[in-house]
């Protein structure tokens, strides 16, 4: 093994190490704690960054430890792996700034950022995994590393959700486990591969794959938050705003976004499940998840609550963008991962410092918030507008290429479904911003901190500043070498339809 | 300085006149400088009486998005620089410098956006400035909290979203047709498809919603009667002028649309009738009827563009010969009718007539989307089981919303939607029946 090989496992070691650290940390012992979380977040960004460019240039790092029988544990480092690696290393690090900003004087602080950095770990693990062994051992470690960060708040209704949380996604995860066992049992490999390792196999074997691969997208779809497995996420958001953002961002619903795309490109084949007919009813689940997730968010007062429901509907462009199949309904959905994690993190971050500045949990008590916490705001209403899909903010370029993917697939219901969606979007998202920028303030505020002449504290107001930019430049620069875009179009091109 | 000095000169120019109103937006930098929207509109005057044509395109938005200006360009921004200097002039902000000044920012992301739209080379950049246009004029119409603008706002923001929604339908078909978005390439393109009557009718849809065209002009004669002076300035300046424009601009170039132009020329010859008859039976020159006569003067403007537009989709040789007329005339309408405003607005205290034209589209609507939802069986004939659904999640969503929030203003805010939905329900209509 060279150096090159060592990258992806450092890359996973540099949020474990920390968190393991973390954990035997004295709570008073904040400087520290900030020192390990930043110089961990750092040193990832260094090593993706330095596999980004080896990767745009063609060269390979692989990982691969021996596990099982048969079955090693492979890190590998493709165009998909480094764009969700990127993702979750850029927002951990922005996330862990606003982190120690809004839990400044709460109690606990090591243990959630100990389990903070192992979830993570637990997400860069299933973006480098290479068989899907590797992807279902992080995936689950991700459901136990998520557990304590959504019960962290110690309340009753914070256990109840947590329990809700574990009863889904460990259902989920045992889904998975016998997908993969039987498809293991068929065919002796579950190396993701491009363009599927299914192709060659017998056509008696076809119900077998169709039960397969229902299995593995049901598991997925509880963290992807397909209906009817959305249950766990409305009642998740009880956690901390941080932890909302980790959530609905980085990791968990990603995690299963990610796995359906693996499953569909690398396991089976895009060509392969098309022709199995497995692909057209993921893709009406995806639509019907997204029509229902607005609809649902169109009657929450609850800020977070409304926000949960939007993601509910967003993720499943990802599914829906893979099911359509085709390069650029493919663009489409996985660019969508990194651009619908731009624009819900921003928005999650300034629920959060709405609910730490002001006590601001529902939407009712957003009158005039907008002249109070400008800068919060102009976060807010830029991924607002990127949900909605008004160019030039990044949700634009995922439905555009959506929306085309769609008409060169002669799927053009698709585009009702995207214009549907579009609309519902405005339908929640413009009664807050016209509240919030136009309606009067009230005389006081829920609960609101004093901050000087400061809007709020900076370690909160910069997270949805850097975001939201993000979000605008991830769909103004887009024709730029490394936009989201751009990398999608790599990924298209080198390993699902290569030639 | 040497020719290219000066194509140079133009093109950096052309850049910072879209870029420096953008960035003056920012509230903490235009409160550090005097007069900042008149600021804001002096690249785009230098622009206007420069007589340089120059393009170029620069790698943002998708595609890579260009700008260019030229003598038919140049007469519509000379309009456009003076009315909004004089907008900018008769709505001066208030002097409090602790208050942050957001009609300011309001106000220059508008004109961004209009300029944007004036400038841009190519369909993706126009919707894009479009849209900043947009939802910086209903910020605008809403700022000051009068209670008949928000309501007027409110009807502007529905249309804005289904015109915008039938607008990116149309940029759809256009990518996927061709990767070459600037205006020429896509009216030779879409004039040679078989797809391009569903293209033309989206822009149509979205172009009639945005420019107010009869009869989706409730919301002009409302804002004309119930805004300010500088408001119904921004409005010829803004919406109705760049949205004429669009549908200059995004219409394919071919003669073969008989159907199409009858539809337009119909349009057109409604307006022009039914604004006609509103102005005589107000009496045209009384005290107090000047707002609404003014509005009226612009719908019928916009139906004379409707009707020669119409007649130019069935002979495209009559398009030839006098389309380079239409530039100048936008322009010369577009000064008048601020004139118009400037002297008929002058008092406050005048009478507004009252237009009762929103409740009248309502009614229709309403009676439309009953009669659609009471005939199942010819949905079911011509395969509308989809719209059908449709009208039934739109029911469902004013059930749901009316019993579901405890808030008031929200539910006083939601049964407008309905005019929204049953726009998009028509968009599905159109769409579908084209379909089948």
């Amino acid at each position: 093994m060279n150096w090159n090989d060592w990258i992806p496992l450092l890359v996973v070691i540099t949020s474990l190490l920390p968190g393991l650290i973390i954990f035997t940390l004295a709570e008073d012992n904040v400087r520290a704690r900030v020192m390990l979380n930043l110089f961990g977040a750092f040193a990832k960004l260094a090593l993706v960054g330095l596999m980004l460019w080896g990767v745009y240039f063609g060269y390979h790092y692989e990982t691969r430890l021996p596990l099982l029988p048969n079955s090693d544990l492979v890190l590998r480092a493709g165009p998909l792996a480094l764009l969700f690696v990127t993702l979750s290393t850029i927002l951990w690090l922005v996330t862990t700034v606003y982190a120690i900003g809004y839990l400044e004087d709460s109690p606990h602080r090591s243990r959630f950022f100990g389990f903070f950095s192992l979830c993570v770990t637990a997400t860069v693990g299933v973006a480098l995994a290479g068989n899907l062994i590797t992807f279902l051992l992080f995936y689950e470690l991700l459901t136990l590393a998520t557990y304590p960060l959504i019960v962290h708040r110690g309340t009753e209704e914070a256990r109840q959700a947590g329990k809700t949380y574990l009863r889904y996604t460990i259902s989920g995860g045992a889904l998975m486990l016998i997908g993969t066992v039987w498809l293991y049992s068929l065919t002796g490999t579950l190396e993701f591969t491009p363009k599927g390792f299914l192709s060659n196999i017998g056509e008696q074997h076809y119900p077998a794959l169709i039960g397969i691969f229902a299995l593995l997208i049901t598991g997925l779809g509880v963290k992807a938050a397909l209906v009817p497995l959305h249950g766990w996420l409305p009642l998740a958001m009880i956690a901390p705003a941080p932890v909302s953002a980790l959530l609905h961002a980085v990791a968990v619903v990603k995690a299963g976004a990610f796995g359906i795309v693996r499953v569909v490109y690398d396991v089976f084949g895009v060509e392969f499940a098309a022709g199995l007919g497995v692909l057209k009813p993921l893709a009406w689940l995806a639509a019907f998840t997204i029509i229902y997730g607005s609809i649902r968010a169109l009657f929450q007062d609850d800020l977070k609550r409304r926000l949960a429901y939007s993601t509910i509907s967003q993720v499943s462009y990802i599914a829906l963008g893979v099911a359509i199949a085709g390069p650029i309904a493919t663009i489409g959905g996985v660019v969508h991962l990194v651009h619908q994690g731009l624009m819900k993190i921003t928005l999650f971050f300034c629920a959060g410092n709405l609910a730490e500045t002001l006590g601001i949990h529902k939407v009712s008590e957003m009158n005039g918030v907008g002249r109070r916490m400008p800068w919060t705001m102009a976060a807010f209403t830029i991924g607002a507008f990127g949900m909605i899909g008004a160019p030039p903010v990044a949700g634009f370029i995922s439905k555009w290429y959506l929306g085309l993917g769609a008409l060169n697939n002669d799927q053009s219901w698709v585009i009702f479904v995207l214009a549907g969606s579009s609309l519902l979007n405005a339908a929640y998202f413009l009664p807050i911003l016209h509240r919030a920028w136009f309606m009067p303030s009230p005389k006081s505020w829920p609960h609101e901190h004093n901050f000087g002449n400061k809007e709020t504290a900076w370690a909160l107001l910069l997270p949805p500043l850097i975001t939201a930019a993000m979000a605008l430049a991830a769909g103004l620069l887009v024709t730029m070498p490394f936009s989201p875009l751009e990398w999608a179009k790599l990924i298209s091109v080198r390993e699902f339809y290569q030639p | 300085m040497s020719s290219s000095m000066y194509i140079e000169f133009i093109s950096v120019t052309l850049l910072i006149a879209v870029i420096w109103p953008l960035l003056l937006s920012i509230p903490p930098l235009h409160r550090r400088l005097p007069w900042p929207r008149h600021l804001a509109i002096i690249p785009a005057a230098v622009l206007a009486v420069i007589p340089i044509d120059v393009s170029f395109n620069i790698p943002w938005l998708l595609y890579g998005t260009g700008f260019a200006i030229d003598g038919n360009i140049r007469w519509i921004l000379g309009a456009f620089v003076v009315i909004w200097f004089v907008a900018a002039t008769i709505s001066l902000p208030t002097k409090e410098k602790s208050s942050p000044d957001y009609a300011t920012t309001l106000f220059l992301l508008t004109f961004t956006g209009s300029l944007g739209v004036l400038l841009t080379a190519d369909l993706v950049g126009f919707f894009s400035f479009s849209t900043l246009m947009g939802y910086g004029f209903y910020g605008l119409l809403i700022q000051d909290g009068n209670k008949a603008l928000l309501k007027i706002g409110r009807h502007y923001l529905y249309v804005l979203i289904v015109a915008d929604i039938a607008l990116f339908e149309a940029l759809l078909l256009v990518a996927f047709t061709t990767e070459n978005f600037q205006y020429e390439m896509v009216r030779q393109t879409m004039s040679e498809i078989s797809s391009s009557p569903i293209y033309l009718y989206m822009v149509l849809i979205g172009f009639v919603l945005k420019a107010a065209i009869w009869p989706f002009y409730f919301w002009l004669t409302a804002a004309f009667n119930s805004g300010s002076r500088s408001i119904a300035l921004l409005l010829i300046a803004g919406p109705i002028t760049m949205s004429l424009l669009g549908l200059l601009r995004w219409m394919p170039a071919r003669d073969d649309i008989y159907i199409l132009g009858f539809v337009m020329q119909f349009i057109g010859a409604a307006a022009i009738l039914h604004s006609v008859l509103k102005i005589l039976t107000s009496g045209m020159f009384k005290q107090g009827t000047r707002r609404f006569n003014t509005a009226w003067l612009v719908i019928t403007f916009t139906g004379l563009f409707s009707l020669a537009l119409g007649a130019a989709l069935q002979d495209q040789n009559l398009w030839q010969q006098f389309s380079y007329l239409i530039y100048p005339a936008i322009s010369i309408f577009s000064l008048l009718v601020s004139l118009l405003i400037l002297s008929s607005f002058k008092t406050h205290n005048e009478t507004v007539l009252i237009d009762n034209t929103p409740v009248l589209i309502k009614n229709i609507f309403h009676r439309l989307k009953e009669w659609l939802c009471s005939t199942q069986q010819l949905a079911s004939a011509i395969k509308l089981t989809s719209l059908t659904l449709w009208i039934k999640l739109g029911s469902f969503i004013m059930k749901q919303y009316q019993h579901v929030s405890s808030d008031h203003k929200i539910r006083a805010f939601v049964p407008d939607w309905k005019i929204n939905i049953t726009l998009f329900l028509i968009l599905v209509l159109a769409i579908t029946w084209l379909a089948v």
